[in-house]
């Protein structure tokens, strides 16, 4: 029996899983493709006598260099072990999904264009001209509803006769312009006569070395030798004369074919707009949609501050009597003051903001879970590439305010090896969820009643420490431009309860779980030091934590902290979380309750101080497990001891600065 | 066409009531303006996202006089921000109702501000509008 290989190619989102699966049934494996942890799944079918084994390839919007899918997919097919590429096209979006189109064909890959969903086209109105459309590609169109398995017998057909003609060299090519087609032609005469590179269309070679395409470039030069690899290397310049940007002049000139075949194959398509057209209008918008977000996340804030409070009142409330139950009914006073000031006092401390953390990560929930964020990204990344920062960056800066430590790890999805640096350098300024007591507790003793602005003033400190950060490293330490971005925008929808509640769980029952091992040891470790040597009931000047505080005061001085804020400081190098219990140890030693650790810091510091001190909190090195994640993803020492000190640095430039700033101003304004 | 003038009409309307309250927000801060629960007193923040809907609104008026869908989109928007910004309140108020419970304090209704809650409510007529426009999906 005959065999033949055929890969499934296609943009992300276009039903190629569903077409897989209605030509191969349930006859499929999984794997993984060679050297790198990408699924690869392969399916067999039969057709008039011939076995077919179909290769699911990841889904792409091009077939360039920039990610690892993309990469995947365009050497296999350059590889060319299969004999027919079936393109999965969905369309309803033929604009956008016919660019890879025209890369399959500019490769010279036996192409079948899969017509999928044509059924949500027809509701759209939208006629597609088959005919029109195959004889524009000058390939076999077939259309299909792979969810109901229509169209599916004729695909087969088309791939079995695709298959039976010879290997045939389609035609069709993307016309650049004169000036760029000659030098496309110079590169395709060096390129000729090198039995290597006979395998591949060398016109495709020459485009995408004119484009830049380092892949490429490396094969080619493998192939021709240094001397060809020079003349090609002369034509670029020659390019670079005459285009600003060959990427996106060769890209442009794909779409404006694309136009012309989409405007010549379809007619109709109803004038009625989605509730996502409506609102990505308004959400995409450069102006408009950044405006939105700034909106939509202080929204998060008021109701993570203000909605949480009753629930924070109770648990104060509820801890303050076991803490004063332990007091009444625990007669050895060490192990009395253990409980009730140590872990009462201190995990209740930090207990206290449970509400808060999983309110934010409700809110923050709702807006992924509803479609928003993606849009969040798209018009983030206008700002973040002039700075510096690939678009892609956004996504762990935005999980970084949960937590830096998966913020780090999400930076994988970052092509560019220095773009992923920048990104796990700059992601500890996000400002997580553990530096979110530190800041309510702050912001609601000092600054009441403009606690949701204050609170937010950090997090935009934070984003704005980030692209001064971005700048320096990209002019001075990590030079280079950042890779463009690629997102799939999913439609708006309404929150799914449950998906969005789970989320929530997840992320929250983390702090609560972080609360009952790390600051439960943190805070212990606190009372001990702050207790002894002279026993319960000592007085805390005379205490180990006293001395080690007062050794460094000096440094933080002229922010006005005294060593009581610089201990607890110090301790949150462990976690930050355990910065609120320290202070709850240090400020209110005889007493379990919140009341007590807010009106002693409340007659110690000055508004100014505490804003500061909470900017200070924000900036320097988040815990003990980021920088041990920094060290994991960079596989560097020298980068994780850069983190330490730039962001400690930074930290204390900013405080004094902020310290500087408000004195002059307050001297000005009285 | 009748249908896009009451829309566009509405819009406007809402627009300039958007408009003033958050002029009053952004100087209740500094004039000795006076309290009343339907008289915004958010801060610079809330002032500004008022005024950002009222921008928003008034930048689909002459849209919709056109009857071009892309003045519905900032009306969707505006209406969606209004009723985001109004359900927060609506919580916030219900929880310090809730914390003075807890707390014993004793808790004015009076005392609470609800301008962006009784701006929602104003808009709900809007929705109702909006969902019947043909057009959208």
């Amino acid at each position: 029996m005959k065999k033949c290989v055929v890969a499934l190619a296609g943009n992300p989102n276009v039903g190629k899983t569903a077409l897989f699966n209605a030509l191969t049934g349930a006859r499929h494996h999984v794997g993984n493709w060679p050297g790198v942890t990408v699924e690869k799944r392969v399916g067999w079918f039969r057709y008039r006598g011939v076995k077919y084994e179909v290769v699911d390839l990841p889904g792409t919007y091009s077939l360039g260099s920039y990610s690892l899918d993309e990469r995947i997919a365009r050497d296999y097919i350059l590889s060319g072990e299969a004999a027919v590429v079936v393109d999965v096209v969905d369309s309803t979006n033929l604009h956008r999904n016919l660019y890879l189109t025209l890369q399959l064909l500019e490769m010279g890959a036996n192409v079948v264009v899969a017509l999928n969903m044509m059924d949500e086209a027809e509701q759209k109105g939208l006629k597609i001209d088959i005919k029109r459309l195959s004889s524009l590609l000058r390939v076999p169109v077939v259309p299909t509803v792979a969810v109901e398995g229509r169209g599916i017998e004729d695909l087969k057909c088309a791939i079995y006769e695709e298959m039976t003609q010879h290997p045939r060299h389609h035609h069709m090519t993307v016309g650049y312009g004169r000036a760029v087609e000659v030098m496309i032609a110079r590169v395709v005469d060096v390129l000729r006569s090198h039995p290597q590179l006979e395998k591949y269309s060398l016109r495709w070679l020459a485009v995408r070395a004119l484009e830049g395409d380092k892949d490429i470039l490396k094969i080619i030069e493998d192939a021709v030798g240094e001397e060809s690899a020079k003349k090609i290397k002369d034509i670029q310049k020659d390019l670079r004369n005459v285009l600003d940007d060959p990427v996106i002049f060769f890209a442009d000139k794909r779409y404006e074919l694309i136009e012309d075949i989409v405007g010549e194959s379809i007619t109709g398509g109803r004038e009625e707009w989605s509730y996502t057209d409506l609102l990505d209008r308004v959400t995409s918008h450069p102006i408009f949609g950044l405006l939105m977000f700034f909106a939509l996340m202080w929204a998060v804030f008021e109701f993570t501050f203000r909605v949480a409070e009753p629930f924070m009142d109770a648990i104060d409330f509820l801890f303050s009597q076991l803490a004063s139950f332990a007091t009444r009914n625990i007669s050895n006073a060490a192990l009395s003051s253990l409980i009730s000031d140590g872990i009462i006092n201190g995990v209740g401390s930090v207990l206290i903001f449970t509400p808060n953390i999983f309110l934010i990560f409700l809110a923050l929930s709702l807006l992924e879970d509803s479609g928003y964020m993606a849009r969040a990204a798209f018009v983030m990344d206008r700002a973040m590439y002039r700075i510096g920062l690939p678009g892609k960056a956004f996504i762990p800066m935005l999980v970084g305010f949960g937590c830096n430590v998966p913020a780090i790890m999400a930076t994988r999805t970052i092509e560019d090896e220095k773009d992923r640096l920048v990104t796990i350098l700059i992601a500890p300024l996000m400002s997580c969820s553990a530096r979110l007591p530190v800041y309510i507790l702050f912001a609601g003793i000092f600054f009441a009643g403009r606690e949701g602005s204050i609170i937010l003033s950090m997090y935009l400190l934070g984003i704005l420490l980030a692209v001064v950060t971005t700048l320096f490293l990209r002019r001075f330490v990590v030079k280079g431009k950042p890779s463009p971005l690629i997102l799939e925008m999913p439609p708006y929808r309404l929150p799914s309860l449950k998906a969005v509640l789970l989320n929530t769980w997840e992320r929250g029952s983390a702090f609560v779980k972080r609360a009952g091992t790390i600051i439960f040891a943190g805070v212990v470790v606190v009372w001990f030091l702050s207790t002894y040597p002279g026993g319960p009931g000592s007085d805390i000047n005379h205490t180990y934590l006293a001395y080690i505080g007062r050794v460094a005061e000096p440094l933080f001085r002229p922010m006005g902290w005294d060593w009581r804020l610089v201990v607890a400081l110090l301790l949150g190098f462990l976690a930050k979380e355990i910065v609120v219990g320290a202070l709850g140890t240090l400020y209110s030693p005889s007493g379990g309750e919140e009341a007590s650790l807010r009106s002693s810091l409340q007659s110690t510091f000055t508004p100014l101080q505490a804003y500061s001190f909470m900017a200070f909190v924000l900036i320097y090195v988040p815990c003990l497990a980021t920088l041990a994640t920094i060290r994991a993803e960079t596989r560097s020492w020298k980068w994780t001891a850069f983190a330490t000190v730039y962001l400690v640095a930074l930290a204390y430039a900013v405080a004094l600065l902020i310290t500087a700033v408000g004195s002059l101003l307050g001297r000005w304004m009285t | 066409m009748r249908r896009s003038l009451s829309l566009a009409a509405s819009s406007l309307a809402l627009g300039i009531i958007y408009a003033i309250y958050g002029v009053i927000s952004l100087l209740s801060g500094h004039l000795d303006t006076p309290q009343h629960p339907l008289l915004p007193r958010g801060g610079v923040a809330l002032s500004l996202i008022m005024l950002l809907i009222s921008s928003l609104y008034l930048y689909s008026v002459p849209r919709l006089l056109h009857d071009d869908l892309e003045g519905l989109s900032y009306l969707l928007a505006a209406l969606i921000l209004s009723a985001i910004v109004g359900t927060v309140q609506m919580l916030s108020i219900g929880a310090d109702a809730l914390d003075s419970l807890i707390t014993g304090e004793t808790y004015n209704a009076w005392d609470a501000d609800i301008s962006a809650a009784f701006l929602l409510l104003t808009s709900l007529p809007l929705w109702l509008a909006f969902r019947q426009r043909k057009g959208v999906e």
